[in-house]
């Protein structure tokens, strides 16, 4: 897999030559780094804890002394709570992404090089797996492995890897038969080596850009599934159980919902920048 | 190929497609770890009990002759027994499903004249202010978790503003149509952004095509090129993204339905999650499905029946 992350990341290089500076990807990847910059020195940002209790100080409104995002119902810092969830819902994001990126890659590949019966379980499970409206479908995982965060990733997985798979397999269908790819099994090249070296560099890229996009889903399913009660579980500060509780308090402290969504968006907002960006470079590079 | 054989080939793509749902919902609570009656009744419940739920749920068979019992009586339309309410899950799940599928058309409706005006706009005037505001908005909308949105509504237009009623369902349609508007209208925005985009995109190759250029040229006022030549032909690649995403907009009101205390089949859904109640979640599971793909298949019929020249 390596070579073809290596050679699909020199193609997004070489993409930047050709087509110069795009400032709404630039503003994308200041945002972002700006985040996780927050996420990152949460603890050198903010002198208190994200999950102590302070009893003295309940639903403190925005702009109080010392809490300028206000504090909850436990007397906890707004603004602490969001920067320790930055940790969180980032990392569930880029590693949800990850694992059925891995497996869509791996079974895509496998099912449009060898066709045959491989391609035909591969695709007859993508058709069921799709069936289901991905929210059914993850709240159907969480209710029979129960909610965590590794079931989290485990759910979104399995339905995770089925869009990536299909993006594949369809390069793969065009790619195998190039002039090229024939020549390096004309050349007694194994499967594996041709399929890893020579189609998947090339196949690779629709897949990075979904890729993009849907660490941004996968962030907002996270949050949906905690909101729900489903995913990330209290007291952990995470962006969607805190919108959760701060429902129950919505008539006298608005700033428990809004403050946490406006990370959401934030983080979304600068990944669809850089995911627009990463296509536009993409395309320019094919 | 003709529409005949067209209809044929994708009702026999559904088939394996159905089956794969079957077995999947049938694994569902058989996938639950450890003992599925000790999960559901609790670790203290006494052995005759274990054993009578285990009956019940068909857990005491060999598996190929749970499986066939469960198919069975699928055929006959029984889905099994809700755990915590002892009513038949189909009878548990249908007027649910009812409220979600109101809430669905709703949003579609709404989606409909939210984005119908907004992408011939955009698409008139394309790179102008409003193409690049309605863009920008796309972007921002499409970062937004839809239970914050859905809250964000109640807290300005419900108890800033007090236009609409924060929950509830409402008795009858006006009732109804009042109370259900925000929720209607929060998974509506999301439809809208995608719906936009791809009309203003049809829109857009429409406007530059010959054949308008010819109808133009023919001394029709822009108007009725706009009627007859670009809408009823620029609608039909919108039908399939309004078709995926309407799939896509079922499993969220599951979300919705929670943030607006609406009693559809997602409440119900997350209800039964936390009350164990395994007949009804997987019930609902399969029932979501189902629809999805119905949703899917209609989509396809319309769509051959919209552009003639479809053939897949």
């Amino acid at each position: 897999m390596a070579p073809g992350f290596a050679r699909a990341a020199g193609w997004v290089r070489s993409g930047r030559r050709t087509t110069g500076r795009n400032p709404l990807l630039i503003i994308g990847v200041g945002l972002l780094l700006t985040i996780v910059g927050m996420g990152i020195f949460a603890p050198l940002l903010t002198p208190y804890d994200p999950i102590a209790q302070s009893f003295r100080e309940l639903l403190l409104k925005p702009g109080s002394p010392g809490h300028f995002f206000g504090t909850d119902q436990f007397g906890r810092d707004v603004y602490t709570r969001c920067l320790y969830a930055i940790r969180i819902n980032l990392v569930i994001g880029f590693v949800g992404v990850f694992l059925p990126f891995l497996i869509g890659v791996t079974l895509g590949a496998i099912a449009g090089y060898f066709r045959g019966w491989a391609e035909t379980i591969v695709m007859r499970m993508v058709d069921v797996i799709t069936a289901f409206p991905a929210y059914v479908i993850l709240i159907g995982i969480v209710a029979v492995i129960g909610p965590s965060i590794t079931n989290l990733f485990i759910a979104l997985a399995i339905s995770g890897w089925t869009a990536y798979a299909r993006l594949i397999r369809g390069e793969m269908l065009a790619i195998r038969e190039l002039e090229y790819v024939v020549a390096a099994r004309g050349l007694g090249l194994g499967d594996r080596r041709v399929v890893i070296r020579h189609i998947l560099p090339n196949a690779i890229s629709p897949a990075i850009v979904f890729a993009m996009a849907d660490i941004v889903l996968t962030i907002l399913a996270t949050a949906s599934l905690s909101y729900l009660g489903l995913g990330v579980q209290a007291p952990t500060a995470e962006w969607g159980q805190m919108i959760k509780e701060g429902q129950l308090y919505l008539l006298n402290a608005w700033w428990l919902v809004t403050i946490p969504g406006l990370f959401i968006v934030a983080t979304g907002v600068s990944l669809s920048l850089i995911g627009d960006g990463i296509a536009a470079r993409l395309r320019v590079g094919s | 190929m003709d529409r005949t054989s067209f209809i044929i080939r994708r009702l026999r793509q559904i088939v394996p497609v159905v089956i794969g749902i079957v077995v999947a919902t049938f694994f569902l609570i058989r996938a639950v770890p450890g003992d599925p009656a000790v999960v559901i009744l609790g670790e203290r419940a006494t052995p005759e009990s274990l054993a009578s739920l285990r009956t019940a749920l068909g857990l005491d068979q060999p598996l190929p002759v749970q499986f066939a019992v469960y198919v069975g009586r699928i055929f006959s339309g029984d889905l099994g027994t809700s755990i915590s309410s002892g009513t038949p899950v189909i009878d548990v799940m249908i007027p649910r499903m009812q409220v979600t599928i109101f809430l669905v058309v709703y949003s579609v409706v709404l989606a409909s004249i939210i984005a119908l005006p907004l992408a011939t706009i955009a698409a008139l005037r394309s790179g102008g202010l409003v193409d690049q505001v309605i863009r920008a908005i796309f972007t921002v909308t499409m970062a937004m978790p839809s239970f914050w949105i859905g809250i964000i509504l109640i807290l300005v237009l419900s108890i800033g503003l007090k236009l609409f009623p924060v929950s509830g369902y409402g008795d009858n349609l006006p009732d109804r149509l009042w109370h259900l508007f925000l929720p209607a209208l929060t998974t509506a925005l999301y439809l809208a952004s995608m719906v936009i985009r791809s009309l203003r995109n049809s829109f857009l190759d429409l406007l530059n095509s010959e054949h308008v250029a010819f109808a133009r040229s023919q001394g029709l006022t822009e108007s009725t090129v706009f009627r007859r030549h670009i809408l009823r032909n620029g609608l039909s690649p919108t039908i399939s993204v309004l078709a995926i995403t309407t799939g896509w907009l079922i499993g969220s009101t599951v979300v919705i339905e929670t943030v607006f205390s609406i009693p559809g089949a997602g409440r119900l859904l997350i209800d039964s999650v936390f009350r164990r109640d395994y007949p009804v979640i997987s019930g609902l599971v399969m029932l979501y499905a189902i629809i999805a793909v119905t949703i899917n298949l209609v989509a396809d019929l319309m769509y051959t029946y919209l552009d003639p020249r479809v053939s897949l």
